[in-house]
């Protein structure tokens, strides 16, 4: 399983969101490419439409223009995860349970899930809290239980919506290089929202700024696998100043 | 002094007990004393010695009516119990159901008991009292275990039902895996209410019966009545308050063990 790049990525054309009631688009002319293994970020500013194209790309909406396709693997339905901003665990459940919910949803029994459900839970480092239920959880163990459910089917698309927004930076960076290391070994295709310039420099292959329901830019993040020391980097601090100032609308070609 | 203030403020375990307990007890020696005394007739106001004493020696008798009262009060909470979750759950799939059904139900719920008791008596038929008294009973049960559920259903995040479309969830899934056990605490702290409800059904259904039936406590409350046998009476109510306190005391006991592993706060508050 690892170092395989799933089959499946996402592709949206010309697609456009207004919701019901309402006199505006919330999103336009969006066109966007999501190739398999790849890591794409949202960014942009509160209110932008970046979850409402999360949602249409989840197709937990529909759009009113245009079309979202999911690619490859023609001879099965993607299979797609979601981790929303707040890690929404069924209170009565164990963590183990939690996480083998995905797999029951599919009619596996507890037996057959089991050995997923536990590379799934030492994956995100949760391997000794089986057993805890959600309300005995930190914030941030909370949102691993939320990753490790949307890992454990080893997903083709995973869809995430500022799953760290809520979190303190120590934790947030904690689980930044997880998710990294994560994303290395299963490189499932991933759109990450994110309002944060840093993380979304630190995590991406691809950044796509959104700004008042459309694509403003594009930025291609060549890093490459291993960002272990990467918040260290010059060339990290050159890039986040880059996408920074591309988001403020200064910058020019000129570096 | 503050030693004092402070238990008072935390009360543990055995002062909560001691308290009621003491109170109670002072309560009847004034009660005795003041019966003795002649302030009040004994053929009113019986003394608490008479009451134990008539509990004492009719204990067959009047445990057996509390049993009766008892059966038909767990029988009505679980007819109750299961029509008023069945119906919350037809609700909440069937709007059209919902806007159709709702009011009547309502009706039947500001519609005092005592005043349709009559109707199910004739319909179910004199020679049925105990169907009857069940059914009316159980009518009073439900609504709450129906209103709460309902109310269970639709709290349920939105997050997590995206979490469920997103992975394709059957509608028969998304209602046993996340919207029942997600309204269990509403429809625990429903069933709290109709078991209380259930005890009141079954009484006053049995007061309207009259005779014909298993004898239950309200038929030894209004036979001791007819005899101005009061110290019967007051013996029927005591085991009536405790079988009522037993129930309630049983229903949270069940509400405690169902929710613990939840967080505190998925108790529902009784309102
Ligand atoms: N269900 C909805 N109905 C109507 N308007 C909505 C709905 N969801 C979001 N919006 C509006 O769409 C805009 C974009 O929202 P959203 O996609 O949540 O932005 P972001 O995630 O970037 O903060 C906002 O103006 C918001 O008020
Ligand atoms: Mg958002």
């Amino acid at each position: 399983m690892p170092d395989t790049i799933h089959g499946a990525g996402i592709v949206a054309r010309g697609v456009g969101k207004r919701y019901a009631g309402r006199s505006v688009d919330t999103l336009s002319d969006i066109d966007l490419d999501v190739p398999a293994g790849a890591f794409v970020t949202l960014l942009g500013p509160s209110g932008c439409g970046k979850s409402t194209l999360l949602r249409l790309l989840a197709r937990l909406n529909r759009p009113t223009r245009g079309r979202i396709d999911y690619t490859g693997r023609a001879e099965h339905v993607p299979d797609c995860a979601l981790v929303p901003q707040e890690p929404t665990l069924l209170p009565w459940k164990s963590v183990f349970d939690n996480v083998y919910l995905p797999l029951k949803l599919r009619g596996q029994s507890k037996g057959a899930a089991r050995d997923a459900v536990f590379e799934s839970l030492c994956a995100t480092g949760l391997q000794d809290r089986a057993d805890a239920y959600p309300r005995e959880l930190s914030g941030g163990m909370k949102m691993r239980v939320s990753i490790a459910r949307a890992l454990v089917t080893d997903p083709d698309v995973l869809l995430m919506d500022e799953p760290f927004a809520a979190l303190d930076e120590l934790t947030r960076h904690r689980l930044n290089d997880d998710l990294r290391a994560l994303y290395e070994r299963r490189r499932p295709a991933v759109v990450f929202v994110t309002h944060s310039v840093e993380e979304a420099v630190f995590l991406s292959t691809t950044i796509v700024a959104l700004r008042d329901g459309r694509i403003d830019w594009q930025l291609p993040v060549d890093f490459g696998p291993d960002r272990t020391d990467l918040r260290e980097r010059k060339d990290y601090a050159r890039v986040r100043a880059e996408v920074s100032a591309r988001l403020r609308g200064a910058w020019t070609d000129r570096s | 002094m503050s030693d004092w203030s402070y238990l008072l403020a935390r009360p543990p375990l055995w002062l909560r007990t001691a308290l009621p307990t003491a109170f109670f007890a002072i309560l009847l020696a004034i009660w005795e004393a003041v019966v003795r005394l002649g302030h009040v007739s004994p053929l009113i106001l019986p003394t608490p010695s008479a009451v134990a004493s008539d509990l004492w020696l009719h204990a067959g008798t009047l445990l057996w009516s509390t049993w009766n009262t008892f059966v038909v009060t767990v029988e009505a909470f679980a007819i109750g119990s299961v029509a008023g979750i069945v119906l919350a759950i037809l609700f909440s799939r069937s709007r059209l159901l919902d806007l159709s059904v709702s009011p009547l139900m309502v009706l039947t719920q500001v519609t005092p008991t005592v005043a349709i008791a009559p109707l199910v008596l004739v319909w179910v038929g004199v020679d049925n009292v105990n169907a009857a008294i069940l059914i009316l009973a159980a009518i009073i049960a439900f609504f709450p275990v129906t209103a709460n559920t309902m109310m269970g259903l639709k709290s349920v995040s939105h997050d997590l039902h995206d979490l469920f479309t997103v992975r394709r969830a059957s509608s028969w899934q998304r209602l046993v895996l996340l919207e029942l056990p997600a309204a269990m605490p509403y429809t625990l702290s429903g069933m709290k209410l109709a078991g209380g409800l259930a005890l009141v059904g079954a009484v006053v259904a049995e007061f309207v019966a009259g005779s014909g039936t298993d004898a239950g406590l309200a038929w030894r409350i209004s036979e001791a009545a007819n005899r101005l046998n009061t110290p019967r009476m007051f013996a029927s109510l005591f085991l009536l308050g405790l079988l009522g306190v037993g129930i309630s005391g049983l229903l949270s006991l069940v509400q405690y063990l169902c929710l613990r592993r939840w967080h505190e706060a998925a108790i529902v508050r009784d309102r």
